[in-house]
């Protein structure tokens, strides 16, 4: 599983890293919100809000092969969807259906890159604190941040789960089977939760009270 | 089904957000009245399950595959509020780490994944289970509704693709939608319904045993003037399931009305109409002709539901006899 | 046994009773009393409901009457069959509810499995959890931290996160988190479990350290022997036997009966 993006606290102090998590988040989901109001065609907007993206890139290090190939990966769904949703929209008659197509693809792209970058130069406790102090309801947040705390126990769970299952299974490749996927969810469920209710005795008999308290 | 940044009109992005977002306010007060000590622990369990769980596809045709949703599955185990709240902080987990759903898509997905997954699945599953009675109807109701969750959001989600253009554009997407997504909607079912049973199987007790009360949070001395509102929702709920799937086909109408007016028009001034039309019309790519696909949309329906009545009957048999509870399975108590 | 009675035992039991919500029973009317400063080990077969046991030391059992969504410990506080509820004091405080925030500052729970109890992004923020939760302030609580990590002898791993440790020197961070709540009375479920020679060396050499009073659950039992001057035996939820180690755990008979073995050193050599 591709956990890795919950680890990362960006060690490496860059300037972006160290800014305060409320105004990395803002700014981000400003920027999306700009790219996708854009309206079509106004390709001198994008062009600006895709430098300004290109510069925060360059600043957060993070490694362009790694955001380009993440991205690869999504292109071609979106631009499935877009060939199929395009013909529908009014900006098609003014624009032409390949522009339309085109505008949508870079929206997403900036949109998308955007986040990764987001990802990339702010942990996701920071951001979940941050979330909490622009007003998320507490227990959605909460809710996030057990979640981030659970994912690394499942993580464990099902690769051990699989583990075990490879050492008893004959056949080659990981097609599995519906009696041995719905199995395995089933028994991945049930530990969860029993691992759950430990880890939360756990926090409750140092004292937990409801709140994510942190050092720094 | 995680419609991303861009895709969707703006207008519709909009409006979906604000829907979204009335709809979790209100699911995370509900929650707040309810809360109790390990209510957010299991949510966020759930949620680290769902999502963990969305990882694992399955094959649904060539070059495509699905994956669960959950709403169901997570609103059978801890509620019809609690299980929206958990699929939101999937998507939002989803959106923000990963990219996979657009930011300004997020109250679309919450729409049709959140809310119509989880409450409106609740709500179908509700009544069913109440009829049906016991463990087996819990594990019927949660199939049948996990089924037609899955069509009613490939329905959204359809609206929302399409909702600025034409009516014509609607129908394409949406037996296109419904198509792809009546097998996955089957896959749904299945893994819903053989996770539930795993779980009533060996901890009964995670699932809540009462009869549900509705959609109201669960209060002392609940109010019994709203109990038909969670019937007429689920009944509302399987209609639209089957209008979803028989659309497509009622749409031959218009298509048939406009067809005849081109002809008609086409003998008036003598050029040559289309009657045809293609799934993707300024495109020569070699698919299957609508109709084609909407006498297909409706076939799948229609087998669909059969046989996800059939085998959640089939599944439920092993708890027709249960007596005596089978064997708790007990973790060493060292 | 002659108890002082202005100092109340550290630990008290009195009838303690326990059913699961399906009715089993895991504990039927334990009488247990520990005083200030002992060091007492828990033996007995797997299911004779030591965990469970622990588990009422700091109020996480009983449950608060019909459980909350899927926890499956609950206990209905009236009883079933109308018995008077269990009652479990330390200090002289009676656990209940309303106690519940002050026993967990006196009673530390050392769980068996570390990955249950480590969840910070660093060590050192996992150990000052506690501090935290009890209203430190954040220099407080790391200065606490840094103090408990030097303790268990893992001073240098403070800014590492847990699952880069290896299990010993988790579970060695897990003890440090519970230190740093200091507790006057530690639980400990299981210490040695799955340690290697060396880690299980080192940890019974910190546990022989700490001056708290103690209550270790186990099937270590030479280490019993070593530390614990006094055993009680618990089978199927009720305490069998009560004494000092060394006669408890060479009764043959006795173990035997209830799951357990001669630990090595009381064996009588065989001639080869």
């Amino acid at each position: 599983m591709r956990l890795e993006a919950l680890d990362d606290r960006g060690e490496r102090a860059g300037p972006v890293h160290r800014l305060d998590a409320r105004s990395k988040l803002l700014f981000a989901v400003a920027f999306v919100i700009a790219v996708v109001a854009t309206p079509i065609g106004q390709w001198r907007i994008l062009g600006c809000l895709g430098f300004l993206l290109a510069l925060l890139v360059g600043i957060s290090g993070a490694s362009v092969r790694s955001l380009l190939l993440r991205w690869a990966g999504f292109a071609v769904l979106v631009s499935l969807l877009a060939v199929m949703v395009a013909p529908g929209l009014p900006a098609r008659a003014q624009h032409g259906l390949g522009t339309v197509i085109l505008s949508i693809v870079a929206k997403n792209s900036l949109a998308f890159l955007m986040m990764l970058v987001l990802a990339k130069v702010t942990s996701w406790r920071d951001l979940l604190q941050a979330m909490l102090r622009l007003g998320v309801p507490r227990v959605l947040v909460a809710t996030l941040q057990f979640m981030e705390r659970y994912l690394h126990v499942l993580g464990d769970e099902l690769a051990r789960m699989s583990l075990a299952r490879r050492a008893r299974s004959f056949r080659r490749g990981s097609i599995l089977s519906w009696r041995l996927l719905t199995g395995m969810l089933g028994m991945l469920l049930l530990r969860s939760f029993d691992r759950a209710e430990r880890v939360h005795s756990a926090m409750i008999a140092r004292g937990w009270d409801g709140t994510f308290h942190s050092l720094d | 089904m995680h419609i991303p940044d861009a895709v969707l009109d703006p207008r519709v992005a909009a409006i979906t957000g604000v829907m979204g977002a009335a709809g979790l306010y209100y699911g995370l007060k509900a929650v707040e009245g309810q809360l109790k000590e390990r209510t957010t622990s299991l949510m966020g369990m759930m949620s680290a399950f769902i999502f963990a769980a969305q990882m694992v596809n399955f094959p649904v045709g060539p070059g495509v595959s699905g994956h669960l949703l959950g709403g169901v599955l997570a609103g059978v185990m801890l509620g019809p509020w609690a299980g929206a709240v958990v699929i939101a902080a999937v998507l939002i987990v989803q959106c923000f780490l990963f990219g996979d759903g657009g930011l300004t898509a997020l109250g679309a997905n919450f729409v049709n994944m959140g809310l119509i997954g989880s409450v409106v699945g609740y709500a179908i599953h509700a009544p069913i289970r109440r009829w049906i009675g016991g463990q087996r109807g819990i594990l019927i109701a949660a199939m049948i509704a996990a089924w037609f969750t899955v069509l009613l959001a490939a329905g959204a989600c359809a609206v929302e693709l399409s909702a600025s253009g034409h009516r014509q554009d609607f129908f394409r997407i949406l037996s296109w939608m419904a198509l792809v997504h009546a097998v996955i909607g089957l896959g749904e079912a299945m893994i819903t319904g053989l996770v539930v049973r795993f779980i009533l199987l060996t901890r009964p007790d995670l699932i809540d045993q009462d009869p549900p009360r509705g959609l109201e949070p669960v209060v002392a001395g609940g109010n019994p003037s709203r109990r038909w509102l969670p019937t007429i929702l689920s009944g509302l709920g399987v209609a639209l399931g089957v209008a979803v799937f028989l659309s497509p086909l009622a749409s031959e109408l218009p298509d048939g009305l406009e067809f005849v007016g081109q002809k008609i028009g086409v003998l008036a001034d003598g050029s040559p109409s289309s009657p045809i039309p293609v799934p993707m019309p300024d495109y020569q790519l070699p698919l299957p002709r609508l109709e084609h696909v909407k006498a297909a949309t409706a076939v799948a329906g229609l087998v669909g539901t059969l046989v996800v009545f059939a085998v959640s009957w089939g599944l439920g048999r092993a708890f027709v006899t249960a007596g005596p509870r089978s064997e708790r399975v007990t973790t060493d108590a060292a | 046994m002659t108890s002082d009675m202005k100092v109340p035992p550290a630990v008290r039991l009195c009838g303690l009773e326990y059913r699961y919500p399906d009715g089993k029973e895991a504990l039927c009317g334990v009488d247990m009393e520990l005083r200030p400063g002992e060091c007492v080990a828990l033996v007995g077969p797997n299911g004779a409901g030591k965990s469970t046991l622990l588990l009422h030391l700091n109020g996480l059992l009983p449950g608060k009457g019909r459980q909350d969504l899927g926890h499956h410990h609950g206990l209905d506080l009236a009883g079933r069959n109308g018995r008077r509820p269990p009652s479990v004091w330390i200090d002289g405080i009676e656990v209940n509810h309303r106690t519940a925030a002050q026993i967990r500052r006196k009673v530390g729970l050392l769980f068996q499995d570390p990955d249950d109890q480590l969840f910070c992004t660093t060590v050192l923020e996992d150990v000052a959890f506690g501090p935290l939760n009890q209203g430190a302030s954040q220099n407080e609580a790391c200065q606490i931290a840094r103090e408990c990590l030097a303790q268990v002898e893992l001073r240098d791993v403070a800014d590492r996160p847990p699952h880069h440790l290896s299990f010993g020197e988790r579970k060695r961070v897990c003890l440090a988190g519970v230190l740093a709540c200091r507790p006057s009375v530690l639980v400990l479920d299981e210490p040695t479990a799955n340690l290697d020679p060396r880690g299980r060396r080192r940890f019974i050499h910190l546990i022989r350290t700490l001056s708290s009073t103690k209550l270790i659950a186990t099937h270590d039992l030479e280490m019993v022997l070593e530390i614990c001057p006094r055993t009680i035996l618990l089978d199927r939820g009720r305490v069998v036997a009560d004494g000092p180690s060394r006669e408890l755990l060479g009764n043959a008979q006795l173990v035997e009966d209830h799951g357990l073995e001669l630990p090595l050193s009381l064996t009588p050599r065989q001639p080869n």
